[in-house]
């Protein structure tokens, strides 16, 4: 906030006002994706930063007629072509669209993957925006907001913390097959023994360290996608020094994915107009 | 006759040939170089169950591709290959950097230190230059413990060279080949992608982690139809062009080993690579074993 520029305050405000007017505009049949785009950064309760590299259109723009909003996780073809299907031709999504985390063209521009889903989505008048540095930023992180709300433990979370949970005791087992089952995934990995006693339980990280800090502080810790090389090691390591620990690896996307139902449900209230629809990603992985 | 760390390690080097880089991938990441070597044991991964394996057989030096200390020093460059980068490089999101690790007060790094001392052992991560030979012995290793050696068809250039791991397998469903690849390694947790459906011919091998650009490549490859990877780094890049590639009607599946399980077979080949030049010990691989499983 302390380095947002007078400019970037101003933009805000006005975008704030103009969310104030919302009943005379609840007479458009349709909005623009940049319209929607303004509604959210003016709910969003935090300063927009200019300077993401994420969260910015990535297929598409501003100028595009909106007849109704998908949210998800990914930009996986699978979603846009639900979307497509469900005649919600804007498409909110966390994550990148075109494989690399800021989207790079240059890396994909002659790829033949990147020009067929381009090509599809100009066909069917799709617009792809991404929300991502924000939506984690929003308070409380929206989405792990909604990823708690979808696995139920609400009531077990340690006061200020929504990664962190006191559960009835349970199993690393038991709790390995809740957590897949109610996500659902067919891709959860544990390490640590299936009989392991678990009630205090804590979210970890991608990184390491992350994963260091929360092993340490619980039995055992949940991880969405995280370097098999350091943290599915180190956890290892930490069970065989004698340490009663576990965790359980879900998929970047199932670690998420519930967090853009929740964007779904904030969002609909300031964008009347239009429906605004959960389409899960869903983990695509699967397993024999 | 006895023999040190250190020497073998030279031996490696001149075995290796000219053009060996050094690179903190490529050090002792535990104990004295000068330390009388009884046995070697080559994993890829010291964990303190290899080390207590290693001690139990007579063996003190361990030769890892991964590190003790798990965290890793990285480099990507459009590969995942160590391209000798300085470690301020940057280009768009691709870096080399130092992932930050475990403090040593950290209760597992007391308990690997203590044992690694207590039992006199030198641990020496082999790494980059393990990969920069013309070689790929971990696809090689990998190749031969799935029963696909006589399989191999390699697109040109250099025959089991690096991103030239193609395969012409029997046809057959992803979903069975995959059970077939969960078979033949003994393994409890492949993850895989694309419509279980889909009929395979042809399978590019890969180990360890890839980046977009040799993803492209590999699936750009005439009559691929199935990949075969260690761990996509990351899924909401790699694994998206997967899904995508399969989700858009190309008939076309995706398996993902595990990081472990695919680098494993590898380093029974860095034993017996090393066994050659070291006859005064015993040489041998022990396996890091998978780490984990899955709740279904």
């Amino acid at each position: 906030m302390n380095n947002l520029s007078r400019r970037e305050f101003v933009i805000m405000a006005g975008a704030a006002a103009a969310a104030t007017q919302l009943p005379a505009q609840a007479k458009k049949a349709t909005l623009t994706a940049g319209e929607v785009v303004s509604r959210i950064k003016a709910n969003l309760g935090i300063p927009w930063n200019p300077k993401t590299f994420r969260d910015k259109f990535h297929i598409g723009g501003p100028d595009m007629e909106v007849h109704g909003i998908a949210t998800s996780f990914g930009a996986n073809f699978r979603v846009l072509d639900l979307a497509q299907k469900a005649g919600l031709n804007m498409v909110i999504v966390h994550e990148p669209t075109f494989y690399s985390d800021a989207d790079v063209i240059d890396w994909i521009k002659d790829d033949p993957m990147y020009l067929y889903k381009l090509d599809w989505a100009a066909k069917h008048n799709i617009v792809v925006w991404r929300i991502h540095d924000h939506w984690h930023a929003h308070k409380p992180d929206g989405i792990q907001t909604g990823w708690d709300n979808h696995i139920g433990w609400n009531q077990y979370l340690v006061e200020g913390s929504l990664t962190h949970w006191k559960l009835p005791p349970t199993t690393l087992g038991e709790l390995a097959k809740y957590v897949a089952k109610t996500l659902p995934s067919n891709s959860v990995r544990v390490i640590g023994d299936p009989n392991l006693p678990v009630s205090n339980f804590m979210r970890g990280g991608h990184l390491m360290a992350q994963n260091v800090t929360a092993l340490q502080a619980a039995d055992a810790i949940l991880v969405s996608e995280c370097r098999e090389y350091d943290s599915f090691e180190y956890v290892r390591d930490t069970i065989l020094s004698g340490q009663k620990k576990g965790a359980i690896f879900i998929s970047h996307c199932s670690g998420e994915d519930e967090g853009m139902r929740f964007f779904a449900e904030w969002s609909q209230p300031f964008l009347p107009e239009l429906q605004v629809k959960f389409i899960p990603t869903t983990d695509e992985f699967w397993t024999v | 006759m006895s023999i040190t760390a250190q020497t073998v390690l030279e031996r490696i080097q001149k075995k290796f040939g000219p053009g060996w880089e050094p690179t903190p991938v490529d050090a002792f990441m535990a104990g004295k170089p000068d330390t009388e070597v009884k046995g070697i044991a080559t994993t890829y991964a010291p964990t303190l169950d290899v080390l207590k394996k290693a001690v139990a057989s007579g063996k003190n030096l361990i030769i890892s591709r991964e590190s003790p200390w798990w965290a890793r020093t990285n480099a990507f460059g459009g590969g995942t290959q160590f391209q000798g980068l300085p470690s301020n490089w940057t280009n768009g999101q691709n870096f080399i950097r130092q992932e930050e690790g475990a403090p040593d007060t950290d209760p597992a790094v007391v308990a690997k230190r203590q044992f690694i001392e207590a039992n006199n052992l030198v641990v020496y991560r082999w790494f980059a230059n393990w990969n920069a030979q013309p070689v790929d012995y971990q696809l090689k290793g990998l190749a031969k413990a799935l029963g696909w050696e006589q399989h191999y068809k390699p697109s040109g250039g250099y025959p089991w060279g690096h991103n030239n791991g193609f395969f012409e397998l029997a046809p057959a469903t992803l979903k069975d080949t995959a059970l077939a690849i969960k078979k033949k390694l003994g393994v409890k947790s492949i993850r895989i992608g694309g419509k279980p459906e889909t009929i395979v011919h042809k399978a590019d091998l890969s180990h360890g982690m890839y980046w977009l650009p040799d993803i492209q490549k590999l699936y750009a490859e005439p009559g691929v139809d199935l990949l075969v990877m260690g761990e996509p780094q990351w899924e909401n890049e790699l694994s998206l062009y997967s899904f995508d590639v399969a989700d858009s009607g190309q008939k076309k599946g995706y398996i993902v080993l595990g990081q472990q399980v695919s680098e494993e077979p590898g380093c029974a080949e860095m034993a017996a690579w090393i066994k050659p030049i070291v006859t005064e010990v015993p040489v041998e691989h022990i396996p890091a074993g998978e780490p984990c499983w899955m709740p279904y």
